[in-house]
């Protein structure tokens, strides 16, 4: 009887200890794995923003080349002409080299404004995406070269501005591209909402490339390292002979603007 | 030890029934579990009284029971892809334990058998569970985690039962009297510790609510 009674305690007792250790080891080991779960998440937000940073660097050193080598090819080009024609004034072909000076002045202070344009973001800060991009579109349209579409479904969506400027200098960069190399006569941009996520697409009916040879090059790298600020992604496909087409893939969560 | 286990019956399950259009997926089914319990508790004490033995109600409560834990268990692994694997496990043992009761047993007896077969599926239930909660660790303290309540405490209960249903043939009556006291203190930690659980999980859909 009293055997019994020992056994059940011992027993009892070495259960409820057996137990409350295996808890207790469970909570200390749910503790360490917190913090690993915590320093990986760090570690994660450390490499996004370190990856944020070097693709800033890496845009701002490419547009600072961009400003060199349209000073330099353009307005420089034509400034040059234009002292060397105030240098070779002579009273015999007078209004002939005035005129002459004039339209260089002309084309160069046209080139400044283009470049102003280019860089200026204050259009799409007040007027929005949509609208920057229906006037870039129509601005290439105008040439008469070019027949551009535009299919726009982001009519009731509001993005974060700063966001909006860098989507719009995405599609801005691949449009200029197609304008440099396509040799297109039609393109056609579709900007939409799919599973929260936004995809702008760029396509036209050009020359085409080979991706891979040219991957460095043209600026593709420039246009990727735009969409990962975005914590999106940029896919570009092309096919020689049938055109290219680039879709920009970024998550709706960063870019809306919940205010 | 017994009166004061009947009190923490009716407190529990009050506590229980006002929470219970506040929780969600498996605590709505924890809460109800209580509410059961309280019930069944409290009808035995009747069915004694009337007839002298209250094993029916408790033969019925065991078949709940068992639904019960399907449905908690179900809700906490719902988002597991090795779920439809102990799904199937699970849907055995209720077979087997609802066969018991309505086919192999005589509804006088105590139901112990059922008791076993349930606490196996409970433990290793409860043990997957927080497995997976190791697997995929959250910011919230484990303390302020219903989840972690649930299943410690269900771990712990059914061990425990386990033990004792498998000692019940084994001992004679009077050391049985003194196991059922470790049983009864181990109710009377266990309903609150359960009700604490829904509570945290009121908690937990409140915060998410406000999160968005």
């Amino acid at each position: 009887m009293d055997n019994q009674f020992l056994i059940i305690t011992v027993a009892s007792t070495f259960l409820v200890v057996l137990l409350c250790s295996f808890i207790i080891s469970f909570i200390v080991h749910y503790k360490r794995r917190q913090n690993e779960h915590e320093l990986e998440k760090q570690n994660l937000k450390l490499e996004y923003e370190r990856e944020s940073d070097k693709a800033l660097l890496e845009l701002s050193e490419q547009t600072m080349r961009i400003i060199s080598q349209e000073i330099h090819d353009n307005v420089g080009q034509t400034l040059t002409l234009a002292k060397l024609q105030v240098n070779t004034l002579s009273s015999e072909n007078m209004i002939n080299q005035k005129e002459t000076c004039n339209e260089l002045l002309t084309r160069a202070i046209q080139d400044l404004r283009d470049m102003s344009r280019l860089l200026q973001g204050n259009f799409v800060l007040e007027h929005g995406l949509e609208k920057s991009i229906s006037r870039e579109l129509a601005l290439i349209e105008s040439a008469g070269v070019i027949k551009c579409e535009l299919n726009s479904q982001i009519g009731g969506f509001s993005f974060k501005p700063e966001f909006e400027v860098i989507l719009f200098r995405c599609a801005q960069e691949t449009l200029n591209n197609v304008l440099k190399y396509a040799s297109a006569s039609a393109i056609t941009l579709s900007i939409y909402i799919y599973n929260h996520r936004l995809i702008m697409k760029i396509q036209d009916n050009g020359i085409g490339f080979d991706v891979e040879k040219n991957i460095k090059g043209l600026g593709l790298i420039n246009i990727q390292n735009r969409a990962k600020i975005l914590n999106g992604s940029c896919l570009i496909e092309s096919i020689i002979g049938q055109g290219s087409t680039v879709t920009f893939d970024v998550p709706l969560q960063l870019l809306e603007n919940k205010n | 030890m017994h009166d004061i286990l009947l009190a923490i019956y009716i407190v529990v399950a009050i506590i229980s029934a006002f929470l219970l259009k506040r929780t969600d997926g498996s605590f709505r089914y924890v809460a109800l579990y209580i509410i059961f319990t309280a019930i069944t508790e409290w009808l035995s004490i009747i069915l004694i009284k009337i007839f002298r033995s209250n094993t029916i109600a408790l033969n019925g409560f065991v078949v709940i029971m068992v639904f019960l834990y399907y449905f908690i268990f179900k809700k906490l692994w719902a988002r597991d892809k090795y779920w439809n694997v102990q799904n199937g496990f699970f849907i055995t043992v209720i077979v087997l334990l609802v066969a018991t009761t309505f086919f192999f047993k005589n509804k006088d007896d105590f139901p112990w058998i059922q008791i076993l077969m349930l606490s196996l599926i409970i433990i290793y239930n409860s043990l997957l569970v927080l497995r997976q909660m190791l697997d995929e660790p959250v910011e919230t303290s484990i303390f302020r985690q219903s989840k972690f309540w649930l299943c410690s405490i269900v771990f712990i209960y059914y061990a425990c039962t386990f033990f004792y249903w498998c000692m019940y043939n084994l001992l004679n009556s009077e050391a049985l009297d003194y196991m059922m006291m470790f049983n009864t203190i181990l109710c009377c930690v266990f309903y609150p510790v359960l009700t604490y659980s829904v509570y945290l999980n009121t908690i937990e859909n409140k915060q998410s609510n406000i999160g968005g």
